[in-house]
């Protein structure tokens, strides 16, 4: 036992060193705190975002555009290997049309191996209740509701093919703090160690009308968080957005 | 230590990299605005993030009034709040800038900064997030935030009052929504003939005193029960009053989504109620008879009723005691806060 010990003690300090001596090879890496872009990069399925054609077909068959894809992601955690958890209060409007509005960066993050990275899809309840606010929460980025205070969280706009092949208005807003999304991506132990990285989250649209709940434009084509028929389409639909984002990459 | 320091710093960052936060309060320079609350009303509470200033109830209430905000400058907030009526309109629904009314009756602005909700449903969690609203609405002034900010920062006048409000010249929605609440806030009614009997300085006519009993008698108008007697003339609650079997506006059940809540609207105050008419949400009643008939006779039995309608008996009032209780609520018009000049357009 006592053996052991030392053995085990002595392996720490290796270890330890091992890890000192390849932090600083690294050029520019002896912090010990990183600094993590997220970008979020939209698609359906594996095609790229192209506005205005009705070119995509959703998991329930029906054809559909993207004529405006815009969504907040917001508090965003970072969990390590120690389970200690490092929480940023910070929002984000994503414009899948506009790719200077896909990032943001998170400094100061203290180096480890890390478990998991943790986010939500709109804009909590303290900040879901009252629209005078700057920056991303700005009233004036097109994501509130004329009859009520709060924010819109994910907004999707475009036309379907229905049943009768007619072009017909797409409209899926969700919000109503009913309406937050959790979003958890494993990040299986990935190191940070004091440099720089991006990591690239994918949003696939379509996961967002896959699973748990198929929908089906014929009967869910219309959404505004406002109606008889949105309570039970909320909860669904901030379902399926927890299970669209993916670690794509990191560079 | 190592690691209680990195949560330390990681929790600091956190705090000074927030983003959407409140913005931040009044600009360097500005004269804090001191309320005027009559005795009989309550304190008001005013929001940290948005303290009242002389500069920025300057500036909001030169906005109310500036039909800049609206989508062809043909229209403001005063086009369809006036003071005249209590900050109303004396159409049962307003027409906006394309001619097209609404489906609600302009609600009068008084005592707003004694109310926790704002709108017939009480859609609008507060009054800064309240004022956005009209502007954008397509049947009503209907201009788009960004062009109105465009409006307001090309003008020779805005951006230096901007300034002298909050401290930056470049202008904000924020900003808009702080200055117009401030000047809302101002709006305080609390002179009538009532508040004045109260304080001793007039007394009621004998008509006008059996009026107020009707008012309170359980067994008689009952009235008190939802527009509580006393300094507010409403607990700002959301009921069913029965104005129709099936509800016609879903009400606070648009807000909520809870089923309960149809055709919930709130309980507006009787404040110069003689001068705010039409009456009700859609402005159905012309008159204070009406309104009266339609508690003691016409309301109907909707399935989510308050319950102290579906509780009272119809025909408690005879014609005289309408015609009381009529004269009651007169006494609740404040002539002062209809002429106030305080309130009035600004010259200039
Ligand atoms: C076209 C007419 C129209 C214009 C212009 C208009 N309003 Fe209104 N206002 C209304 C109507 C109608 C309501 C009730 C709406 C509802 O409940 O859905 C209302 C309600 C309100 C309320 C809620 C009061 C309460 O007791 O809950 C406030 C505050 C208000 N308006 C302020 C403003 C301000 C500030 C402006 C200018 C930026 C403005 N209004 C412009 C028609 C108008
Ligand atoms: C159960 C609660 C309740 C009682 C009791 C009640 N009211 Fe009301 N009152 C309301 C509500 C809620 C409204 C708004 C209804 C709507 O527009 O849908 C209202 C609206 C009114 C209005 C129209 C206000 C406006 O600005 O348009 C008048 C006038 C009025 N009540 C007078 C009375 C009188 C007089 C009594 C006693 C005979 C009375 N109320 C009893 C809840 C009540």
């Amino acid at each position: 036992m006592k053996m052991n010990k030392q053995v085990s003690y002595s392996t720490l300090a290796l270890i330890l060193m091992v890890v000192t001596f390849s932090a600083c090879k690294k050029e520019g890496s002896h912090s010990p705190y990183s600094k993590v872009t997220l970008s979020f990069e939209n698609a359906v399925d594996d095609q790229a975002i192209k506005f205005g054609a009705i070119d995509y077909v959703n998991p329930a068959g029906n054809q559909y555009s993207v004529d405006l894809l815009k969504y907040y992601v917001s508090n965003f955690a970072f969990v390590r290997g120690d389970d200690s958890v490092f929480n940023f209060q910070r929002y984000l409007l994503v414009d899948a049309s506009d790719s200077t509005k896909w990032s943001i960066t998170l400094d100061s993050i203290p180096n480890g191996a890390f478990k998991a990275l943790r986010f939500y899809v709109g804009v909590d309840s303290a900040h879901n209740h009252t629209l005078s606010q700057d920056g991303a929460l700005d009233p004036s980025h097109g994501m509130i509701w004329d009859w009520k205070t709060g924010y819109i969280f994910f907004k999707h706009e475009g036309y379907y093919k229905n049943t009768a092949g007619v072009n017909t208005p797409l409209t899926q807003h969700l919000g109503t703090d009913n309406g937050l999304v959790k979003v958890e991506i494993p990040l299986n132990g990935i190191p940070l160690d004091g440099g720089p990285a991006n990591m690239h989250i994918r949003f696939n649209l379509n996961d967002a009308y896959r699973s748990p709940n198929k929908f089906d434009f014929n009967k869910d084509g219309f959404h505004m968080s406002s109606g008889v028929g949105d309570v039970f389409w909320i909860k669904d639909m901030a379902d399926n957005l927890s299970r669209s984002f993916s670690l794509h990459r990191i560079d | 230590m190592r690691f209680y320091f990195s949560l330390v710093a990681a929790l600091f960052f956190a705090l000074i990299l927030t983003e959407g936060c409140k913005p931040d309060a009044p600009g360097p320079g500005t004269t804090a605005y001191k309320l005027d609350i009559p005795k009989g009303l309550p304190a008001m509470p005013i929001p940290t993030d948005n303290p009242m200033t002389e500069e920025g109830v300057a500036l909001g209430r030169k906005l109310f009034y500036d039909p800049i905000l609206s989508g062809n400058n043909t229209q403001s907030c005063a086009s369809c709040h006036k003071q005249e009526f209590a900050f109303g309109d004396n159409k049962a629904l307003s027409l906006g800038i394309d001619g097209l009314p609404g489906t609600r009756n302009a609600m009068p602005l008084a005592n707003l900064g004694f109310q926790r909700k704002f709108f017939w449903d009480g859609g609008a969690a507060d009054i800064e997030s309240q004022a956005i609203a009209p502007i954008q609405n397509p049947v009503e002034m209907h201009e788009t935030l960004p062009n109105m900010l465009k409006k307001l920062n090309a003008s020779s006048t805005y951006p230096a009052l901007f300034e002298k409000a909050f401290g930056s010249a470049t202008i904000t929605t924020s900003m808009v929504m702080r200055a117009l609440a401030q000047f809302e806030r101002t709006l305080i009614s609390g002179n009538s003939k009532w508040d004045k009997v109260q304080r001793g300085e007039a007394s009621l006519s004998a008509e006008e005193e059996r009026g107020k009993e009707i008012f309170l008698a359980e067994d008689k108008g009952d009235c008190t029960h939802c527009h509580s007697f006393g300094s507010t003339f409403s607990d700002f609650e959301f009921r069913n009053t029965g104005l129709d079997s099936i509800a016609i506006d879903a009400g606070r059940f648009l807000i909520t989504l809870q089923a309960t809540d149809s055709g919930k609207f709130k309980t507006p105050t009787l404040r110069n109620i003689a001068v705010t008419g039409p009456y009700m949400h859609d402005g159905r009643f012309a008159t204070l008879e009406e309104c009266v008939d339609h508690y003691n006779v016409n309301f109907k039995n909707a399935k989510y009723l308050d319950g102290t309608l579906v509780e009272r008996k119809k025909g408690l009032l005879n014609a005289q005691e309408k015609a009381d209780l009529i004269a009651f609520l007169h006494t609740l018009t404040d002539n002062e806060f209809l002429q106030n000049p305080k309130f009035a357009k600004p010259k200039d």
